[in-house]
């Protein structure tokens, strides 16, 4: 008798395919991190925080307070 | 198992030889004169054999049997089972695929030759990893010794290893058997997968070489390289901006160095790499001062970018996303990260122009990575500008020539993305602490929604908006108010009628009283007339509505003649208010003591009292005896 040969390469080709997954979206953020154009103003230490820190250090500097709102004479109404 | 072969061997030539070694009566040849005399022919006799020439035949004949027993049925014996086993695989019959994996087990114990045994090995491996049983597949497969690992056999166990997350086995597998296994199936994609975690792995530990060493792996193979984030090509970039993360501002500015270089030796934009020096001395000094080299660089980035650039709708690749984005055609081709699920796809290659929908929401705008770059270098050239401020000496004025710079930058950052929120939120935070008048701030206003709207949420804005539209809800409030006041006061049949009319005639004029009624009655007959409460009452409210305005009255007073000559009013209001309650009181008081005093007078003349026992005093009791 002689002896039977499976195809051994249709039979791997039946296993699961092996699919990429891609990466989760924290995954996504840690390497925009180092993408210099999108991350150029968060190098530069100029997020929304620090643009509202300049905006009031300059106010500070040039009319010696921040200005706020006249709101301190409000009725409860 | 030698020694019976050569055993029955020996049996066999022994049973089967020419009886020249058998004891007869024939003399051996004899040398006679120098020739050989052959020996006279065996005389031929009827005699039986000997008993043990029997006996050899016959152990000859039996080890012959054990030998073809041994080497030719049992053999056949022992492989059926796995031949059995093969045709069910040959066969790719399913339903028996449990009795193949049974048969194969078994023939791994029957002491079939290693290359049946490894036959069965990877069949039985291959039939415990449909049934995703990894862990028992690799087992078996394992076993297999060297030689006998062929290409199939190690990518089986190449994707048996993936399968159970064991990515250094996979890479050491595909490292030895590279040769082998080329680019045979998913090979190189499973092993492309693996190099591509161990990238992230690295990267999240912050090893950045390693990762860029595993990513340009990915690029080798060809395999998934698309996967590979677009800006790790560029190595001394990305070195650069991790050292920033660092805190390494020196080794920072030393990699973007190297960038500008390889880049100015490729023929490529030295910008990236300029700009990130530019962002190390930006965050290692005290006072930097970089807004003309900073100038330099945005100009050749603004520059290069062509005006009027058309929009397209696109959608997210990834199928669980497809969100709805505008781009701007030129951008067709280039990778972008999606924004709402953050992970990067390629823009189509042909974008068609967008014509906006009235009636549908306008999809939010997505830009490609050089767009990206000239945005944030524009917004953070404004931001230069106004830290140079902070030099400026106190009290002085910005002049208007640097609001115009200001001005032109901003209006720069938000051509180049007319979605960013951080042109609007340096714009409306500096004109409203900047605002000369409530229109000024009114202005800031709109301006700080429009960066809320587009994604700020500090909290200190968004407080600092609320208050500020209280404040104008306060204002808005008080005026309908007052009018609302003044309109009861002429219809006020308590009070007199001079008052009403003479008020009506000051209000009428006016085009918000045009409608007033006139007023009607005489004056306000004696059942009407205000009690003291009600006139308190009335000159509270009257003071409220006021207040409320006082701050309008103020605004619209440049010289305050009539915010003060009100301001007095209301402060005689309420003085007279105070005097004519304190009035009442003393009239009260003196009502009571006129009432008490006259009554007890004419009580003691109508039925005198004895008088009350006087106290003893001192001088009486000094007297007593």
């Amino acid at each position: 008798m002689a002896t039977p040969t499976p195809d051994r390469e249709a039979q791997l080709r039946d296993l699961p395919a092996v699919v990429y997954e891609k990466p989760e979206k924290a995954e996504a953020v840690r390497f925009d991190q180092v993408n210099l154009s999108a991350s150029l103003l968060a190098l530069a230490d100029l997020g929304h925080e620090q643009q509202l820190d300049l905006c009031q250090a300059v106010a500070r500097r040039l009319l010696g307070r921040v200005p706020e709102p006249d709101d301190t004479t409000l009725g409860d109404e | 198992m030698r020694r019976t072969i050569a055993l029955a061997v020996v049996l066999l030539t022994a049973a089967t030889s020419p009886a020249d070694d058998v004891w007869t009566d024939v003399p051996p040849p004899r040398r006679v004169g120098g020739t050989v005399t052959p020996p006279p022919p065996p005389p031929t006799s009827d005699e039986p054999l000997p008993p043990w020439a029997w006996l050899l035949i016959g152990l000859g004949a039996g080890a012959g049997g054990i030998a073809a027993y041994r080497f030719g049925v049992e053999p056949r014996r022992k492989r059926k089972p796995f031949l059995l086993a093969l045709d069910i695989m040959c066969r790719r019959d399913e339903a028996e695929y449990d009795e193949a994996e049974r048969l194969f087990t078994h023939c791994l114990t029957l002491g079939l030759r290693p290359r049946d045994v490894a036959a069965a090995r990877f069949q039985l491996a291959y039939l415990r990893a449909r049934g995703r049983r990894y862990a028992e597949a690799v087992a078996v497969l394992s076993e297999l010794a060297p030689g006998e690992r062929d290409r199939e056999a190690v990518y089986l166990e190449m994707w048996l290893r993936y399968r159970l997350k064991e990515p250094d086995r996979v890479e050491a597998l595909y490292r030895e058997h590279r040769a082998v296994l080329g680019s045979f199936m998913d090979a190189r994609t499973i092993v492309s997968i693996v190099y591509l975690e161990r990238g992230r792995t690295y990267w999240a530990a912050k090893q950045t070489a390693a990762a860029v060493e595993y990513f340009n792996f990915v690029r080798d193979l060809g395999v998934l390289h698309e996967e590979i984030p677009e800006h790790i090509d560029d190595h001394q970039l990305v070195l650069g901006v991790a050292s920033i993360h660092e805190g390494n501002y020196d080794q920072a500015a030393e990699h973007f160095r190297g960038a500008v270089r390889a880049a100015g030796a490729a023929g490529n934009s030295t910008a990236p790499g300029r700009l990130g020096e530019l962002v190390c001395t930006w965050r290692k000094e005290e006072t930097p001062d970089i807004d003309e080299p900073l100038e330099r660089v945005v100009a050749e980035l603004w520059g290069a970018a062509p005006d009027g650039a058309t929009v397209g709708k696109v959608r997210c690749a990834h199928p669980k996303c497809r969100h709805e984005f505008l781009v701007t055609t030129r951008a067709a081709g280039k990778r972008v990260a999606c924004l709402h699920c953050r992970l990067h796809f390629r823009l189509p290659d042909s974008i068609p122009a967008y014509t906006d929908d009235a009636d549908g929401d306008r999809p939010d705008r997505l830009l490609a990575d050089d767009e990206l770059l000239v945005r944030n270098a524009l917004v953070w050239h404004a931001a230069v500008r106004v830290f140079g401020w902070k030099g400026r000496p106190p009290g002085e004025p910005v002049p208007a020539a640097e609001w115009e710079v200001l001005d032109d930058r901003l209006g720069r950052a938000r051509v180049a993305d007319p979605a960013a929120p951080d042109p609007d939120l340096l714009d409306g935070l500096l004109r409203y602490y900047f605002a000369a008048d409530s229109d000024g701030r009114e202005a800031a206003m709109a301006v700080l929604d429009r960066a809320v709207a587009a994604g700020v949420n500090l909290p200190t804005v968004l407080d600092l908006i609320a208050r500020e539209k209280r404040v104008a809800a306060y204002l808005a409030d008080g005026l309908a108010r007052f009018y609302r006041h003044a309109e009861q006061y002429v219809g006020d049949g308590r009070i007199p009628l001079e008052y009403r009319t003479a008020l009506y005639e000051r209000l009428h004029p006016h085009s918000r009283f045009v409608d007033l009624a006139s007023p009607q009655g005489g004056d306000a007959d004696a059942d009407a007339r205000p009690s003291l409460e009600d006139l308190q009452n009335r000159s509270d409210l009257l003071r409220d509505r006021v207040q409320r305005v006082h701050r309008t009255l103020l605004e619209t007073d440049p010289d305050g003649a009539n915010a003060r000559v009100i301001v007095t009013l209301v402060e005689d209001l309420k003085t007279g208010t105070e005097e004519l309650f304190g009035t009442a009181r003393k009239v009260e008081r003196t009502e009571h003591e006129l009432m008490a005093s006259t009554s007890e007078f004419l009580l003691n003349e109508d039925d005198p009292r004895p008088p009350a026992p006087e106290e003893p005093s001192r001088g009486d009791a000094d007297a007593r005896p």
